[in-house]
Protein backbone atom coordinates (compact mmCIF):
# COMPACT_ATOMS: atom_id res chain seq x y z
CA UNK A 1 0.00 0.00 0.00
CA UNK A 2 2.84 2.33 0.72
CA UNK A 3 4.21 2.36 -3.20
CA UNK A 4 2.11 4.75 -4.47
CA UNK A 5 2.47 7.90 -6.94
CA UNK A 6 0.34 10.86 -8.03
CA UNK A 7 -1.34 9.82 -11.51
CA UNK A 8 0.30 10.39 -14.59
CA UNK A 9 -1.30 13.95 -15.90
CA UNK A 10 -2.55 14.53 -12.71
CA UNK A 11 -2.45 17.81 -10.49
CA UNK A 12 -4.12 18.79 -7.40
CA UNK A 13 -4.74 22.07 -5.24
CA UNK A 14 -6.40 21.65 -1.41
CA UNK A 15 -8.20 24.53 0.19
CA UNK A 16 -9.62 24.59 3.16
CA UNK A 17 -13.37 23.83 1.74
CA UNK A 18 -12.09 21.22 -0.76
CA UNK A 19 -9.35 19.86 -2.99
CA UNK A 20 -9.26 20.13 -6.85
CA UNK A 21 -7.81 17.65 -8.91
CA UNK A 22 -7.01 17.42 -12.46
CA UNK A 23 -6.86 14.86 -14.80
CA UNK A 24 -5.12 15.04 -18.13
CA UNK A 25 -6.05 11.89 -19.30
CA UNK A 26 -9.63 12.19 -18.43
CA UNK A 27 -9.71 15.73 -19.58
CA UNK A 28 -11.64 16.39 -16.44
CA UNK A 29 -11.45 18.22 -12.91
CA UNK A 30 -12.91 17.28 -10.03
CA UNK A 31 -14.08 18.82 -6.40
CA UNK A 32 -13.10 16.24 -3.75
CA UNK A 33 -13.16 16.31 0.11
CA UNK A 34 -11.01 18.47 2.03
CA UNK A 35 -9.63 14.85 3.76
CA UNK A 36 -7.74 14.14 0.43
CA UNK A 37 -5.00 16.82 1.05
CA UNK A 38 -4.03 14.04 3.37
CA UNK A 39 -3.89 11.19 0.89
CA UNK A 40 -1.56 13.94 -1.68
CA UNK A 41 0.66 15.08 1.06
CA UNK A 42 1.29 11.59 1.90
CA UNK A 43 2.10 9.60 -1.71
CA UNK A 44 4.18 13.20 -2.49
CA UNK A 45 6.12 12.06 0.87
CA UNK A 46 5.69 14.33 3.43
CA UNK A 47 3.80 11.63 5.30
CA UNK A 48 3.83 8.35 4.50
CA UNK A 49 1.18 6.07 3.53
CA UNK A 50 1.33 4.18 6.57
CA UNK A 51 1.22 6.91 8.66
CA UNK A 52 -1.92 8.00 7.16
CA UNK A 53 -3.40 4.43 7.42
CA UNK A 54 -2.79 4.73 11.13
CA UNK A 55 -3.66 7.87 11.71
CA UNK A 56 -6.85 8.59 9.42
CA UNK A 57 -8.30 5.15 8.82
CA UNK A 58 -11.20 7.14 7.79
CA UNK A 59 -9.35 9.63 4.84
CA UNK A 60 -7.33 6.42 3.96
CA UNK A 61 -10.64 4.64 2.83
CA UNK A 62 -10.80 7.46 0.15
CA UNK A 63 -7.88 5.84 -1.35
CA UNK A 64 -9.18 2.68 -4.12
CA UNK A 65 -11.64 5.26 -5.19
CA UNK A 66 -8.85 7.22 -6.76
CA UNK A 67 -7.17 4.80 -7.39
CA UNK A 68 -10.43 3.73 -9.79
CA UNK A 69 -9.88 7.04 -11.18
CA UNK A 70 -6.89 6.84 -11.97
CA UNK A 71 -5.43 9.84 -9.90
CA UNK A 72 -3.33 7.82 -7.60
CA UNK A 73 -1.69 4.67 -9.38
CA UNK A 74 0.10 1.84 -7.76
CA UNK A 75 3.62 2.06 -8.65
CA UNK A 76 5.01 -0.71 -10.71
CA UNK B 1 -2.05 58.02 -34.76
CA UNK B 2 -5.09 57.48 -32.93
CA UNK B 3 -8.75 56.48 -34.63
CA UNK B 4 -10.03 60.28 -33.56
CA UNK B 5 -6.64 62.09 -34.96
CA UNK B 6 -8.27 61.09 -38.23
CA UNK B 7 -10.93 62.97 -40.15
CA UNK B 8 -14.12 61.14 -40.39
CA UNK B 9 -14.15 60.93 -43.90
CA UNK B 10 -10.32 59.70 -44.29
CA UNK B 11 -11.28 56.94 -41.60
CA UNK B 12 -14.84 55.65 -43.62
CA UNK B 13 -12.92 55.44 -46.39
CA UNK B 14 -9.81 53.63 -44.92
CA UNK B 15 -12.22 51.02 -43.31
CA UNK B 16 -13.99 50.42 -46.76
CA UNK B 17 -10.80 50.31 -48.46
CA UNK B 18 -7.83 48.25 -47.20
CA UNK B 19 -9.27 48.37 -43.54
CA UNK B 20 -8.36 49.65 -40.03
CA UNK B 21 -6.10 48.04 -38.01
CA UNK B 22 -6.76 48.66 -34.24
CA UNK B 23 -4.62 48.20 -31.00
CA UNK B 24 -6.93 46.48 -28.62
CA UNK B 25 -4.15 45.32 -26.46
CA UNK B 26 -3.03 41.99 -26.54
CA UNK B 27 -4.32 41.59 -30.23
CA UNK B 28 -4.43 43.62 -33.17
CA UNK B 29 -7.45 43.63 -35.07
CA UNK B 30 -8.15 44.45 -38.98
CA UNK B 31 -12.28 45.56 -39.49
CA UNK B 32 -12.86 46.07 -42.81
CA UNK B 33 -16.35 47.70 -43.80
CA UNK B 34 -18.72 49.65 -45.82
CA UNK B 35 -21.50 49.55 -43.53
CA UNK B 36 -22.44 52.91 -42.19
CA UNK B 37 -23.14 51.82 -38.54
CA UNK B 38 -19.86 49.91 -38.36
CA UNK B 39 -18.02 53.07 -38.80
CA UNK B 40 -19.98 55.28 -36.62
CA UNK B 41 -19.84 52.97 -34.01
CA UNK B 42 -15.62 52.68 -34.25
CA UNK B 43 -15.04 56.73 -34.94
CA UNK B 44 -17.30 56.93 -31.44
CA UNK B 45 -16.18 54.09 -29.30
CA UNK B 46 -12.91 53.75 -30.60
CA UNK B 47 -11.75 57.59 -30.74
CA UNK B 48 -8.65 56.89 -28.75
CA UNK B 49 -7.44 53.71 -30.00
CA UNK B 50 -4.47 53.22 -31.87
CA UNK B 51 -4.28 52.44 -35.41
CA UNK B 52 -2.31 50.29 -36.59
CA UNK B 53 0.36 50.24 -40.22
CA UNK B 54 -2.54 48.28 -42.55
CA UNK B 55 -0.19 46.36 -44.21
CA UNK B 56 0.95 44.77 -41.24
CA UNK B 57 0.44 41.71 -39.00
CA UNK B 58 -2.92 41.32 -37.27
CA UNK B 59 -4.22 38.59 -35.11
CA UNK B 60 -7.82 38.79 -36.64
CA UNK B 61 -8.99 40.08 -39.81
CA UNK B 62 -12.78 40.73 -39.61
CA UNK B 63 -15.01 42.09 -42.57
CA UNK B 64 -18.29 43.27 -42.10
CA UNK B 65 -20.33 43.75 -45.26
CA UNK B 66 -23.96 43.32 -47.16
CA UNK B 67 -25.18 40.02 -47.76
CA UNK B 68 -25.71 41.44 -51.21
CA UNK B 69 -26.28 44.35 -53.58
CA UNK B 70 -30.05 44.19 -53.31
CA UNK B 71 -29.89 43.75 -49.39
CA UNK B 72 -28.29 46.84 -49.45
CA UNK B 73 -31.30 48.97 -50.04
CA UNK B 74 -34.00 46.59 -49.37
CA UNK B 75 -34.45 45.33 -45.52
CA UNK B 76 -30.22 45.70 -45.88
CA UNK B 77 -28.42 43.10 -43.69
CA UNK B 78 -25.00 42.43 -43.08
CA UNK B 79 -22.41 39.28 -42.19
CA UNK B 80 -19.79 38.96 -39.60
CA UNK B 81 -16.52 37.45 -41.52
CA UNK B 82 -13.62 36.08 -39.33
CA UNK B 83 -10.43 34.77 -41.55
CA UNK B 84 -13.00 34.55 -44.30
CA UNK B 85 -15.35 32.53 -42.85
CA UNK B 86 -19.05 33.43 -41.92
CA UNK B 87 -19.78 31.89 -38.05
CA UNK B 88 -23.42 33.43 -37.34
CA UNK B 89 -26.77 34.20 -39.24
CA UNK B 90 -26.67 37.40 -40.74
CA UNK B 91 -28.08 40.54 -38.86
CA UNK B 92 -30.32 43.75 -39.94
CA UNK B 93 -27.88 46.50 -40.73
CA UNK B 94 -28.83 48.59 -38.08
CA UNK B 95 -27.63 45.39 -35.58
CA UNK B 96 -24.20 45.95 -37.37
CA UNK B 97 -21.93 47.89 -34.42
CA UNK B 98 -23.32 44.95 -31.31
CA UNK B 99 -22.62 42.48 -33.91
CA UNK B 100 -18.92 43.69 -34.60
CA UNK B 101 -18.36 43.63 -30.62
CA UNK B 102 -20.26 40.20 -30.35
CA UNK B 103 -18.63 38.67 -33.14
CA UNK B 104 -15.02 40.26 -31.50
CA UNK B 105 -15.81 38.34 -28.24
CA UNK B 106 -16.47 35.08 -30.41
CA UNK B 107 -13.22 35.12 -31.94
CA UNK B 108 -10.48 36.11 -28.96
CA UNK B 109 -12.51 33.70 -26.85
CA UNK B 110 -12.37 30.79 -29.61
CA UNK B 111 -8.81 31.58 -30.43
CA UNK B 112 -6.66 33.62 -28.01
CA UNK B 113 -5.22 29.77 -26.42
CA UNK B 114 -2.68 31.95 -25.59
CA UNK B 115 -4.29 32.79 -22.38
CA UNK B 116 -6.79 31.73 -20.21
CA UNK B 117 -10.20 33.41 -20.90
CA UNK B 118 -13.09 33.42 -18.51
CA UNK B 119 -16.17 35.02 -19.12
CA UNK B 120 -16.18 38.31 -17.04
CA UNK B 121 -14.87 41.24 -16.74
CA UNK B 122 -12.14 42.70 -15.00
CA UNK B 123 -11.41 46.00 -13.23
CA UNK B 124 -8.34 47.58 -11.66
CA UNK B 125 -7.28 49.80 -9.00
CA UNK B 126 -3.28 50.17 -7.67
CA UNK B 127 -2.20 47.34 -9.67
CA UNK B 128 -4.51 45.04 -8.23
CA UNK B 129 -7.57 43.35 -10.68
CA UNK B 130 -11.51 42.52 -9.56
CA UNK B 131 -12.65 39.78 -11.81
CA UNK B 132 -16.63 39.98 -11.96
CA UNK B 133 -17.28 36.05 -13.06
CA UNK B 134 -21.28 35.36 -13.70
CA UNK B 135 -23.83 34.52 -16.38
CA UNK B 136 -25.64 36.42 -18.69
CA UNK B 137 -28.51 38.51 -17.02
CA UNK B 138 -26.60 38.83 -14.00
CA UNK B 139 -26.08 42.42 -14.24
CA UNK B 140 -22.02 42.04 -15.03
CA UNK B 141 -21.81 44.62 -17.06
CA UNK B 142 -24.10 46.89 -15.46
CA UNK B 143 -21.66 46.97 -12.31
CA UNK B 144 -18.79 47.21 -14.58
CA UNK B 145 -19.61 50.45 -16.32
CA UNK B 146 -20.99 51.38 -12.44
CA UNK B 147 -17.05 50.78 -11.55
CA UNK B 148 -15.68 52.66 -14.21
CA UNK B 149 -17.65 55.40 -13.50
CA UNK B 150 -16.42 55.24 -10.02
CA UNK B 151 -12.69 55.13 -11.25
CA UNK B 152 -12.04 51.64 -11.52
CA UNK B 153 -9.61 51.25 -14.63
CA UNK B 154 -11.57 48.95 -17.23
CA UNK B 155 -9.24 46.15 -18.10
CA UNK B 156 -12.40 43.90 -20.09
CA UNK B 157 -16.54 43.92 -19.72
CA UNK B 158 -16.51 40.48 -20.89
CA UNK B 159 -12.99 38.52 -21.55
CA UNK B 160 -10.73 38.04 -18.98
CA UNK B 161 -7.42 37.47 -20.37
CA UNK B 162 -5.19 35.39 -17.66
CA UNK B 163 -1.25 34.80 -18.38
CA UNK B 164 -0.69 31.52 -18.55
CA UNK B 165 3.26 31.88 -17.21
CA UNK B 166 2.64 34.79 -14.38
CA UNK B 167 -1.17 34.80 -14.16
CA UNK B 168 -1.61 38.40 -14.48
CA UNK B 169 -4.61 39.70 -16.13
CA UNK B 170 -4.30 41.34 -19.41
CA UNK B 171 -6.13 44.68 -20.45
CA UNK B 172 -8.32 44.50 -23.45
CA UNK B 173 -10.32 47.64 -22.59
CA UNK B 174 -12.59 47.52 -25.64
CA UNK B 175 -16.47 49.04 -24.94
CA UNK B 176 -19.02 47.56 -22.59
CA UNK B 177 -21.82 46.16 -23.69
CA UNK B 178 -24.98 47.20 -22.22
CA UNK B 179 -28.53 46.01 -21.97
CA UNK B 180 -32.16 46.89 -21.73
CA UNK B 181 -32.96 48.44 -18.21
CA UNK B 182 -29.31 48.69 -17.84
CA UNK B 183 -28.64 51.21 -20.05
CA UNK B 184 -30.58 53.76 -18.62
CA UNK B 185 -29.51 52.84 -14.63
CA UNK B 186 -25.81 53.16 -16.28
CA UNK B 187 -26.74 56.53 -17.42
CA UNK B 188 -28.43 57.74 -14.26
CA UNK B 189 -25.63 56.47 -12.55
CA UNK B 190 -22.49 57.61 -14.48
CA UNK B 191 -21.57 61.21 -14.21
CA UNK B 192 -18.52 60.60 -16.98
CA UNK B 193 -20.35 57.65 -18.76
CA UNK B 194 -20.34 58.03 -22.66
CA UNK B 195 -23.15 55.80 -23.80
CA UNK B 196 -23.44 55.61 -28.29
CA UNK B 197 -26.29 54.88 -30.30
CA UNK B 198 -29.22 52.80 -29.02
CA UNK B 199 -30.13 49.34 -31.11
CA UNK B 200 -33.30 48.18 -30.78
CA UNK B 201 -34.72 45.05 -31.69
CA UNK B 202 -31.44 42.43 -31.10
CA UNK B 203 -31.79 38.78 -29.99
CA UNK B 204 -30.43 40.32 -26.54
CA UNK B 205 -33.12 43.35 -26.73
CA UNK B 206 -32.69 46.64 -26.77
CA UNK B 207 -28.46 47.34 -26.64
CA UNK B 208 -26.04 50.38 -26.27
CA UNK B 209 -22.22 50.56 -25.68
CA UNK B 210 -20.02 52.47 -23.72
CA UNK B 211 -17.52 54.14 -24.62
CA UNK B 212 -13.98 52.65 -22.41
CA UNK B 213 -12.63 55.63 -20.91
CA UNK B 214 -9.58 57.03 -22.48
CA UNK B 215 -6.85 56.34 -19.51
CA UNK B 216 -8.34 52.84 -19.65
CA UNK B 217 -7.79 52.80 -23.51
CA UNK B 218 -4.24 54.15 -23.34
CA UNK B 219 -2.99 52.42 -20.15
CA UNK B 220 -4.65 48.95 -22.50
CA UNK B 221 -0.42 47.22 -22.05
CA UNK B 222 -0.75 47.35 -18.35
CA UNK B 223 -1.73 44.05 -16.71
CA UNK B 224 -2.79 43.76 -13.14
CA UNK B 225 -2.29 40.89 -10.58
CA UNK B 226 -5.64 39.06 -9.21
CA UNK B 227 -7.13 40.44 -5.71
CA UNK B 228 -10.51 39.75 -5.49
CA UNK B 229 -13.07 37.67 -7.54
CA UNK B 230 -17.12 38.43 -7.39
CA UNK B 231 -20.02 36.57 -8.99
CA UNK B 232 -22.33 39.20 -8.77
CA UNK B 233 -26.12 38.79 -8.88
CA UNK B 234 -28.48 41.36 -9.34
CA UNK B 235 -31.64 41.38 -7.72
CA UNK B 236 -35.32 43.27 -7.98
CA UNK B 237 -36.04 43.05 -4.10
CA UNK B 238 -32.93 45.33 -3.81
CA UNK B 239 -31.17 43.76 -1.21
CA UNK B 240 -27.44 43.78 -0.80
CA UNK B 241 -25.70 40.63 0.78
CA UNK B 242 -21.99 39.19 0.77
CA UNK B 243 -20.90 35.97 1.11
CA UNK B 244 -17.39 34.45 1.31
CA UNK B 245 -16.94 31.78 -1.01
CA UNK B 246 -14.44 29.12 -0.79
CA UNK B 247 -11.57 29.15 -3.16
CA UNK B 248 -12.34 25.31 -4.49
CA UNK B 249 -16.04 25.77 -4.73
CA UNK B 250 -14.75 28.94 -6.39
CA UNK B 251 -12.30 27.02 -8.75
CA UNK B 252 -15.04 24.97 -9.53
CA UNK B 253 -16.98 27.61 -10.69
CA UNK B 254 -14.70 29.68 -12.72
CA UNK B 255 -13.92 26.44 -14.79
CA UNK B 256 -17.48 26.90 -15.96
CA UNK B 257 -16.87 30.70 -17.28
CA UNK B 258 -13.60 29.57 -19.00
CA UNK B 259 -14.11 29.68 -22.42
CA UNK B 260 -10.81 27.25 -22.96
CA UNK B 261 -10.44 25.55 -19.62
CA UNK B 262 -10.67 22.02 -21.84
CA UNK B 263 -8.01 22.67 -24.60
CA UNK B 264 -5.75 24.42 -22.20
CA UNK B 265 -5.45 21.30 -19.60
CA UNK B 266 -2.81 21.49 -17.39
CA UNK B 267 -1.72 25.05 -18.06
CA UNK B 268 -5.52 26.15 -17.79
CA UNK B 269 -5.43 24.59 -14.04
CA UNK B 270 -2.34 26.19 -13.27
CA UNK B 271 -3.47 29.24 -13.76
CA UNK B 272 -6.39 28.85 -12.72
CA UNK B 273 -5.09 27.72 -9.37
CA UNK B 274 -2.52 30.75 -9.03
CA UNK B 275 -5.64 32.90 -9.80
CA UNK B 276 -8.23 31.81 -7.06
CA UNK B 277 -5.41 31.48 -4.65
CA UNK B 278 -4.50 35.40 -4.77
CA UNK B 279 -8.03 36.38 -4.69
CA UNK B 280 -10.32 36.85 -1.71
CA UNK B 281 -13.67 35.27 -2.86
CA UNK B 282 -17.11 36.92 -2.68
CA UNK B 283 -20.65 36.00 -3.96
CA UNK B 284 -23.05 39.40 -4.32
CA UNK B 285 -26.46 40.34 -4.55
CA UNK B 286 -27.71 43.54 -5.18
CA UNK B 287 -30.52 45.28 -6.23
CA UNK B 288 -28.70 48.65 -6.97
CA UNK B 289 -25.52 50.51 -7.97
CA UNK B 290 -25.35 53.01 -5.04
CA UNK B 291 -25.49 50.15 -2.33
CA UNK B 292 -22.74 47.97 -4.51
CA UNK B 293 -20.16 50.43 -5.88
CA UNK B 294 -18.89 52.03 -2.49
CA UNK B 295 -19.16 48.41 -1.07
CA UNK B 296 -16.58 47.52 -3.66
CA UNK B 297 -14.57 51.02 -3.22
CA UNK B 298 -14.49 50.08 0.52
CA UNK B 299 -13.22 46.91 -0.50
CA UNK B 300 -10.71 47.68 -2.61
CA UNK B 301 -8.83 50.76 -0.01
CA UNK B 302 -9.23 47.72 2.71
CA UNK B 303 -6.81 45.21 3.83
CA UNK B 304 -9.53 43.45 5.44
CA UNK B 305 -12.18 41.16 3.81
CA UNK B 306 -15.50 42.05 3.26
CA UNK B 307 -17.62 39.63 4.84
Amino acid sequence: MSQLRLGVGVKWQAWPDGCVVFSAPLAQTFLLSPDCEQIFTAITGECSVGELESSCPQTAGLLPRLIELGLIERAA
Amino acid sequence: MKVADVSPREFDAQLAGEGVCLDCGPYVVRITSSVREVATGLRFHYADFPLHESRGFVDFAIVVRHTSLLRRFLRPQVNFYCDGKIPFKPVPASQAFPMLEWGLNWVISTHAHDHLVLHGAVLEREGRALILAADPGSGKSTLCAGLVDAGWRLLSDELTLIDLDCGRIRAIARPVSLKNESINVVRDFGAHTQVGEICVGTTKGVVAHMRPPLESVERRGESADPAWIVFPGFTRDGRLSVQRVGKAAAFMELTRHAFNYAPLSESAFEALVRVTDACDIYRIAYGGLDEVVPLLDRMSRSAEPIA
